[in-house]
């Protein structure tokens, strides 16, 4: 066994790993609205997400083999590597580039997650990958704005998605919320929020199936280009194996149905006090969102969809108030993922390659597993699971809950706030 | 930088995407639940009280449901039930492009269907019940069926989305009829 299939071992281990946590901190994206409104158990809504992501992950046709060809320059446009990485040597140093990437996009994945922010599982990996490549080739080796004929590089693909997607989804989502309220402003808040439950399951579907197809697919495109690196796989004609295509899909859905409970909350009830109408404008704004441009070929985070969604709700419904402090320290997330995984990629390339052979990579796992288990034991001080997910929001800034007339005249009426919202969630 | 306006342009392109169909399928559905209350009448309404318990419609059941299934498209059940604000509303959209008579059929048939007054058609108002205030629980084989159906329809407005963001929305109304100054012709 060579020295690169050893590492490539690695590298195959810790995708999946990534794959894993990318499904699960992005279980919120699509079911925190419809946990927060109890239209699905939290159990039911994972173990849906989950279905649906592995089916979304193998319906994925046309599998993204450059993904990494977004940001950095390591592939041709065939998928096949550069000529620089030729040879063994060539072959372990694009190795270490992917392993170090992933390592900062996992390291980013699983702090974030332990702080219940909901940042872009997207741009962890980029940022990672960008990070390992500065490490290997320098700032040269980053594709910052590609040759400027379409949305390319890092600018294109990374910073101005993540300017516009969310304010786009937020669009959508106020406009939809508003205009369903007006719809049904006659009818009594107890039968709308039952009847919305079912659009809503349906809408938080869509939003599953699409992220399946999109998330997976950048594990598989990763896994083979190091598999391409290594000629494991044919260099003549890139596909991607079986194998890939099902260990990666049932790594996601594996992480969906552990679902990241920390940002679910943050989601279904940090930002906004959510009602089912309100769930089924977010999520259809989301899936629509989406969909929409990856038709487009546009690149962007599903994360930055759906939290803009879930503040266009909260903006569309009158009487509704959006945590702004919240929302604030997630936007902060949001702009310090892309460098703070970039950082971590480059560390872990330096350590693996300084130290080179197979006890470089080794260690720098070593380091991943130690740091994972460090967050893990931090993360049991403070529980979320499925049992308290739906608790209410506390750092003191609870929003007012608008109290119409015809609520105080009925005392035993079902207020429209989601903590009431049905037995189903407890 | 020309790859703002490339953002721009193709931000306006999901935007309008994203309006048409992520706003519109809500809408729609806010539509059918607010048909769904009307139906139900008594205390889906805001203001609404519910009908005494064995209260029921005058009107005769059988000729509701012939009126609904043969000239439902044109409102005449409606007509016949004594709500002429949906059996015009029936006679001018087509029987709602026969989704409205479709659903009034369905209910007519179920004995849900109310008269101009809130009674039910066919059926004396049952007692109040658990399921008033929960909802019904389905058994397991019809939330499996429900879950094979969902997901059926998932994939088919899914690829829908897409074929419809590909072929129509995204280029028939592009980002240079809405602001044509901002994009350079000269290129």
């Amino acid at each position: 066994m060579t020295t690169a299939t050893m590492i490539l071992a690695l590298v195959v281990v810790v995708a999946l790993a990534f794959d894993f946590t990318n499904g699960f901190h992005d279980t919120g994206n699509a079911m925190a609205a419809s946990i927060a409104t109890g239209a699905l158990s939290p159990k039911g809504a994972v173990t849906l997400a989950a279905i649906l992501n592995l089916v979304g992950a193998l319906l994925s046709v046309e599998v993204a083999l450059t993904v990494s060809n977004s940001v950095v320059n390591l592939q041709d446009k065939a998928g096949l590597p550069l000529a620089a990485f030729k040879g063994e040597s060539g072959a372990i140093l694009l190795l270490l580039i992917v392993f170090g990437g992933l390592i900062g996009g996992i390291i980013w994945n699983l702090f974030t997650w332990l702080l219940g922010l909901p940042s872009s599982s997207s741009h962890a990996l980029l940022g990672g990958l960008v990070g390992g490549t500065i490490g290997a080739l320098g700032f040269a080796g980053v594709k910052w704005a590609g040759d400027g004929t379409k949305l390319d590089g890092v600018i294109g693909k990374v910073l101005l998605p993540s300017l516009l997607s969310p304010v786009i989804a937020m669009i959508v989502a106020a406009t939809a919320t508003r205009v369903i309220f007006m719809i049904t402003a006659k009818i009594e808040d107890k039968f709308r929020e039952r009847r919305f439950r079912w659009g809503q399951v349906g809408a938080a579907s869509l939003v599953s199936l699409a992220h399946g197809t999109n998330d997976a697919q950048k594990t598989m495109g990763v896994i083979t280009l190091a598999l391409v690196a290594t000629g494991t796989v044919s260099s003549t004609a890139v596909y991607v194996p079986l194998w890939v295509k099902l260990s990666a899909a049932l790594a996601i859905a594996l992480g969906t149905y552990l679902g990241g409970w920390r940002i679910i909350h943050t989601m279904g009830k940090g930002l906004v006090d959510i009602s089912s109408p309100q769930g089924l404008a977010a999520d259809a704004s989301s899936a629509t969102v989406i969909l929409a441009s990856s038709q487009l070929g546009f690149a962007l985070s599903t994360t930055h969809v759906a939290t803009g969604s879930i503040m266009g709700t909260g903006i569309g419904k009158k009487g509704a108030t959006v945590r702004w402090s919240v929302a604030g320290r997630m936007v902060a997330a949001w702009a310090i993922t892309f460098p703070a995984a970039a950082v971590m990629g480059a560390i872990m390339f330096w350590i693996a390659n300084g130290i080179g052979g197979i006890v470089g990579p080794l260690i720098v796992f070593a380091i991943l597993c130690g740091l994972s288990f460090y967050m893990w034991k931090r993360s049991r001080h403070n529980v979320i699971d499925h049992t308290n997910v739906n608790d209410e929001w506390h750092d003191g800034s609870k929003p007012e809950v608008a109290v119409a007339a015809h609520d105080i005249i009925d005392p035993h009426h079902e207020l429209d706030a989601p903590q009431s919202a049905g037995p189903a969630a407890h | 930088m020309n790859m703002v306006p490339l953002a721009l342009e193709g931000a306006w392109k999901v935007l309008a995407a994203g309006l048409v169909l992520g706003a519109g399928l809500p809408i729609l559905y806010a539509f059918a639940v607010r048909g769904l209350a009307m139906a139900a009448g008594g205390t889906a309404i805001v203001g609404g009280r519910r009908m005494a318990a064995g209260v029921q419609s005058d009107k005769d059941w059988t000729v509701t449901i012939l009126l609904s299934v043969l000239v439902g498209g044109l409102g005449m059940d409606r007509f016949y039930l004594g709500s002429w604000g949906l059996g015009l509303g029936k006679l001018l959209t087509g029987g709602g492009l026969g989704v409205w008579s479709l659903v009034d059929m369905i209910l007519a048939v179920t004995k849900n269907m109310r008269d101009a007054q809130g009674r039910l058609v066919g059926k004396p108002e049952p007692e109040a019940s658990d399921e008033d205030v929960h909802g019904a629980t389905p058994n397991v084989a019809g939330k499996i069926l429900a879950g094979a159906l969902l997901l059926v329809i998932l994939l088919a407005v899914s690829y829908g989305i897409s074929f419809i963001v590909a072929t129509g929305v995204g280029k028939v109304v592009t980002f240079d009829h809405i602001i044509p100054w901002f994009v350079d012709k000269k290129k």
